[in-house]
């Protein structure tokens, strides 16, 4: 109602009546009238007006009793107007209606009534008027307002339902209908319970409408669809026809998790607040970091300070089609602070001036620099914006030299959740505030406490996480487990509030991080790595010097040189980190070290250590047990001994080969390939592999490191890198050819050029005393693979007669590999056994038997020492004429009582094999290869590995012992034969 | 349905897009905030950042409407959580009228 309409209305009733009493009166019916009309507001509103309705009837009544005049009229209206605010709460036009014409016809009655008008109170009445009108100017427009709105809305019970019950009293019960999750398609969420609410209505009127309550998604929930009913079926019905959703997968969500899934969690997890960094996602400035200045009301926008990116206007003359969006980030000028002087001059029409250091630029303001411009929240990345150092210093402004700590701590990403069990905390948010104690879980968010004192003392208290810090005192001493000093370790010197100010134990360095950041730490420890620096990584700095890292302060690090000097070195003095992982050194005895040994050094301080690296003669190595800079010292190879080679590699002695002067001869063409070693670096490293054994069989892969028997092979299909044994393995060659050899097959060839070096490989010798070499020969497989077609065809190859007899193949004999390769595989074997020229001799020659005599390595090939010898032409030559089985045979005759025949030491048979009757025989080898082989034997280390060898030693058993003692390796050797 | 128009009523949640507040108001709300040709109440009682979609079908029955405290409006799309706060002035307005603005981006708490 107007206050055009309530004057009238005041007017009348003063108009009938007269003196104090009528003034009462009056009072009391305008209020009364007031109330009416109110009433017809209120029963709209709430239901619970009602009762005072009936009660201003009541007094309307009355009144109506003393106001004798207007009564008719208002009687009439009275009844009407109530019965209509009963009936028809909820409607509207017509109410309204004919609440508009009931007010007209108040209008009319006021205006009749001004006839009865009297003058002489009109002073009177004026001021009381002006008295009311003013009190009740409020009431009357708020009671305006409402009407205005409620006249006609169904939204009246607005605020008569559930807003002022506290939440908790709406958690769910058993009673309430039950939460369905339906898996959909991630993504189309959204889409389903669109879908669901358009069938919902859709059916609405029918005749099998939707039986579902609710549907809901949420897109902490991805893949999920909520449906809320009280059937399964309902749900099931729903769902039917309804794309991208799964129906076999419904789940029942228990009561209990109601509440999770409809948790309108906090609109952004990092609550924005002036000060923080944020990083603007998109446009010009996307990536850049930003601060925040200030906030729109809505909170959907903030003002942020910018570090400017103007070219004023430079860019746009050169690309006048201004293509923006495609080029503008690659393209963007770099960012630098406003500057006056550049627009002046580049582009001055753009520029305002609006203060000292206030610009209008194209549309942007620039305060001090910065521009300062507003963005959405959704167009800003609030969540890791982890803020670098450089990008903070540039905000940096002079007035504050630091950095505000907390508004970066709050940007920083905190990943870690660094409280733990026993943890001293303080709480300091909440009503619990500045209690104390110590943690006795943590479940996510949720930390559970202990407080130490205080009314609560002993009683668990459930707290959020991000309510408490970590308490600390001073002169604890603590490490720095997150954040800008991580990994640094010091003393506490003070703490205010959440920041801890803290000594460094490295830089003696003062820090201030958060408490949350800190655990103590009863060790010192420092960084571990700087930029690309690791502890105990080799570098070189200061030009050529060489050194390893034994720690790593923030802007320098420490390191061992290779005079086992300690030396600080910046940073900047670091030229580059040397990473060889193939480096090797000789100890002092000539054997070698490699990464991962460990040594012993046998002069000076008699330190032992694993070896982290080699450089050049330079062994830097690393004892745990040893404290003094971190463990590590720097010692030259040759003071050292090899205590333990890593992963077992064999050493023993020194190669005696390379003292051998006969080997050193290489110049006879006849001279057979070796199995060398060149450089020392496995032959095998590199070589793409083809596995041609076991459950891997048919894999390629290509080896990354090799010891003697064993290579680690890489596989292509399964990146995992496998310790394969290198003869079960193929070798690809040529590289890229995809031809695949056997591994004696790949040595073989390549060995003719480097035989010098592979003998000095120390490991060499040693390979023949190794059991397997001996056990191999003696494996029944052996003998079945003798049977083998590929035996027979193995055989056949010339090389192998060349291969076989030659010294050379004596030498490379030595390495065991080779040598296992021989004792293992049938193709060697069959080598040995079946060339044709071999056979022809066997067979047809009557020399055979010296051949028999001769052939030690064959007769080492059958383990039993007395193979060759023993066999009196006989047997051999009848297999052989068996061909295959005799293989068999042979495998067979090892365990043949021929073993114990004192024919397997007889010097006859020994004398047999020098010969020179044999030669010719066998063709290949010369007089002067078999020399040397037999040189060999007489090296009592060398003994066991060559076929020839081995079987010399034995034979000479009795009258060297040292060749014995070196045996010592095989000591299965003898004893086996005999059975 | 859900257009990138679409917009949540911060006092009831319900999803609409802008052109449909523009035309028909909010269904719940139009009463007191009168949405229905002004453009301006629409942009600042209104987000277009929301989440969480409830369609609610039978709002006096649905326990995720109680919850919600939407249980009293009109069926239709409701957003669980509606990014952003209605300007002071209006919250004043409401209050007046006897209605207590219980913010919808999470951060109100009982």
């Amino acid at each position: 109602m107007s206050e055009s309409g309530t004057s009238p209305l005041v007017d009348s009733s003063q108009g009938n009546q007269s003196g104090a009493n009528q003034t009462e009166n009056d009072l009391e019916k305008d209020g009364a009238d007031q109330r009416d009309e109110d009433e017809g507001i209120d029963g709209e509103e709430d239901e619970e007006n009602e009762d005072e309705d009936e009660e201003d009837e009541d007094d309307e009544d009355e009144e109506d009793e003393d106001d004798d005049i207007q009564g008719p009229s208002r009687k009439r209206a009275r009844p009407n107007q109530f019965l209509d605010v009963e009936a028809e709460v909820d409607e509207d036009e017509e109410e309204v209606e004919e609440e508009d014409d009931e007010l007209g016809r108040e209008d009319g009655f006021i205006e009749e009534s001004i006839d009865a008008f009297n003058e002489d109170d009109r002073a009177h009445r004026q001021l009381d008027r002006q008295r009311q009108d003013l009190a009740e100017a409020d009431a009357e427009r708020i009671a305006e307002e409402l009407r205005e709105r409620y006249g006609r809305s169904t939204a009246a019970k607005f605020q008569a339902e559930s807003g002022v019950v506290p939440q908790r009293l709406l958690l769910p019960s058993i009673d309430d209908p039950t939460i369905w999750g339906v898996r959909a398609r991630p993504g189309r969420e959204k889409h389903v319970v669109e879908h669901l609410m358009r069938k919902k209505i859709a059916l609405q009127y029918t005749k099998n409408p939707m039986q579902i309550i609710s549907a809901f998604q949420r897109d902490s929930f991805a893949g999920y669809v909520y449906i809320e009913a009280r059937k399964q079926s309902a749900v099931m019905e729903a769902l039917k026809g309804v794309t991208n959703v799964f129906l076999s997968r419904v789940v029942k969500v228990p009561l209990s998790e109601y509440t999770d899934l409809l948790r309108a969690h906090k609109s952004q997890d990092v609550e924005l607040k002036p000060g923080m960094y944020v990083r603007i996602k998109r446009g010009k400035y996307s990536g850049d970091l930003a601060v925040v200045e200030n906030f729109a009301e809505s909170g959907l926008e903030v003002r942020l300070k910018i570090i400017p990116r103007l070219d004023y206007g430079k860019g746009q003359e050169s690309s006048s089609t201004r293509k923006r969006p495609t080029s503008s980030l690659k393209n963007r000028p770099p960012a630098g602070l406003f500057s006056e002087q550049e627009a002046l001059k580049y582009d001055p029409q753009n520029l305002q001036r609006r203060g000292p250091n206030l610009f209008i630029y194209a549309g942007d303001e620039y305060i001090d620099g910065y521009l300062f411009k507003d963005y959405k929240i959704s167009h800003l990345e609030t969540q890791k914006v982890d803020p670098r150092l450089d990008e903070v210093m540039r905000f940096g402004n002079a007035e504050d030299d630091g950095i505000d700590l907390r508004a970066l701590a709050q940007s920083i990403n905190k990943q870690v959740n660094v409280l733990q069990p026993n943890d001293l905390v303080e709480i300091f948010e909440g009503e619990q505030a500045g209690v104390s104690g110590h943690v006795t879980s943590v479940d996510g968010d949720i930390v559970t406490l202990v407080p130490d004192d205080g009314p609560l003392k002993g009683q668990g208290i459930e707290v959020l996480a991000s309510g408490v810090r970590k308490r600390f005192s001073t002169g604890d001493h603590v490490k720095v487990v997150s954040g800008r000093y991580k990994d640094n370790s010091g003393m506490i010197v003070g703490v205010s509030g959440d920041e801890v100010t803290i000594v460094a134990d490295n830089s003696q360095e003062e820090f201030t991080v958060f408490s949350r950041d800190l655990v103590s730490a009863a060790e010192s420890g420092g960084v571990v790595h700087l930029g690309k620096y690791d502890l105990h990584d080799l570098i070189q700095f200061n030009g050529t010097n060489v050194g390893c890292i034994i720690r790593i302060d923030r802007l320098s690090v420490t390191v061992i040189d290779r005079n086992d000097v300690v030396t600080i070195v910046q940073e900047g003095a670091i030229s580059l980190k040397i990473t060889e992982k193939n480096g090797f050194a000789t100890d002092k005895t000539g054997n070698e070290i490699r990464t991962g040994d460990t040594i012993k050094e046998i002069e000076g301080k008699r330190r032992q250590g694993t070896v982290l690296h080699i450089y050049r003669d330079v062994l830097f190595c690393h004892d745990r047990k040893m404290t003094e800079n971190s463990g590590v010292f720097a010692c030259n190879s040759s003071d050292c001994m090899t205590v333990m080679a890593k992963g077992g590699r064999v050493s023993s002695g020194p190669d005696l080969n390379r003292m051998n002067p006969n080997l050193q001869v290489g110049s006879n063409p006849m001279n057979p390939p070796q199995m060398a070693r060149s450089g020392g670096r496995d032959q095998t490293i590199g070589k793409s592999v083809k596995i041609a054994k076991g459950p891997l069989k048919g894999l390629i892969g290509i080896v990354k490191d090799a010891t003697d028997s064993t290579a680690r092979v890489e596989l292509h299909a399964k990146s995992k890198i496998m310790s394969i044994d290198k003869a079960s393995l193929k070798y690809e060659k040529p590289r890229g050819s995809g031809m695949y050899v056997s591994y004696s097959q790949l040595m073989t060839p390549a060995s003719r050029d480097s035989r010098g070096q592979g003998d000095a490989t120390p490991a060499g010798s040693g390979g023949g005393k190794t059991p397997a070499w001996a056990s191999g020969g003696k494996t029944p497989s052996w003998a079945a693979g003798g049977k083998t077609p590929a035996w027979g065809a193995g055989g056949k190859t010339p090389a192998w007669t060349a291969g076989g007899r030659t010294p050379g193949y004596a030498g490379g004999g030595k390495t065991p590999a080779w040598n296992a390769d021989q004792g293992r595989t049938p193709a060697w074997n069959a080598d040995q056994g079946r060339t044709p020229a071999w056979n022809a001799d066997q067979g047809r020659t009557p020399a055979w038997n010296g051949d028999q005599g001769r052939k030690p390595d064959w007769s080492t090939g059958a383990p039993t020492p007395g193979m060759s010898a023993p066999t009196p032409a006989r047997n051999p030559w009848d297999n052989d004429s068996k061909t295959p089985v005799w293989g068999s045979n042979n495998g067979a005759s090892a365990n043949t009582p021929y073993g114990e025949t004192p024919y397997a030491r007889t010097p006859g048979a020994f004398d047999a094999a020098p010969t020179p009757a044999f030669t010719p025989f066998t063709g290949a080898p010369t007089p002067g290869a078999f020399h040397s082989s037999w040189d060999e034997a007489a090296t009592p280390a060398v003994g066991a590995p060559t076929p020839g060898v081995g079987w010399n030693d034995n034979g000479v058993d009795g009258e060297e012992g040292d060749g014995d003692d070196d045996d010592a390796a095989s000591p299965q050797y003898a004893p086996d034969s005999p059975e | 349905m859900s257009g990138k128009n679409d917009r949540a009523c911060m006092v009831c949640g319900v999803i609409r897009s802008f052109d449909e507040f523009a035309k028909n108001g909010c269904p719940n709300c139009e009463s007191v905030l009168n949405y229905a040709g002004s453009e301006d109440i629409i942009q600042d009682c209104t987000s277009p950042s929301f989440e969480g979609i409830v369609a609610l079908g039978e709002p006096g029955e649905s326990w995720v409407g109680r919850w919600l405290r939407i249980e009293s409006f009109q069926p239709g799309l409701y957003a669980v959580k509606v990014n952003g706060r209605l300007p002071e002035d209006i919250i004043e307005e409401l209050e007046s009228k006897g209605i207590t603005y219980r913010p919808r981006d999470g951060s109100s708490t009982d």
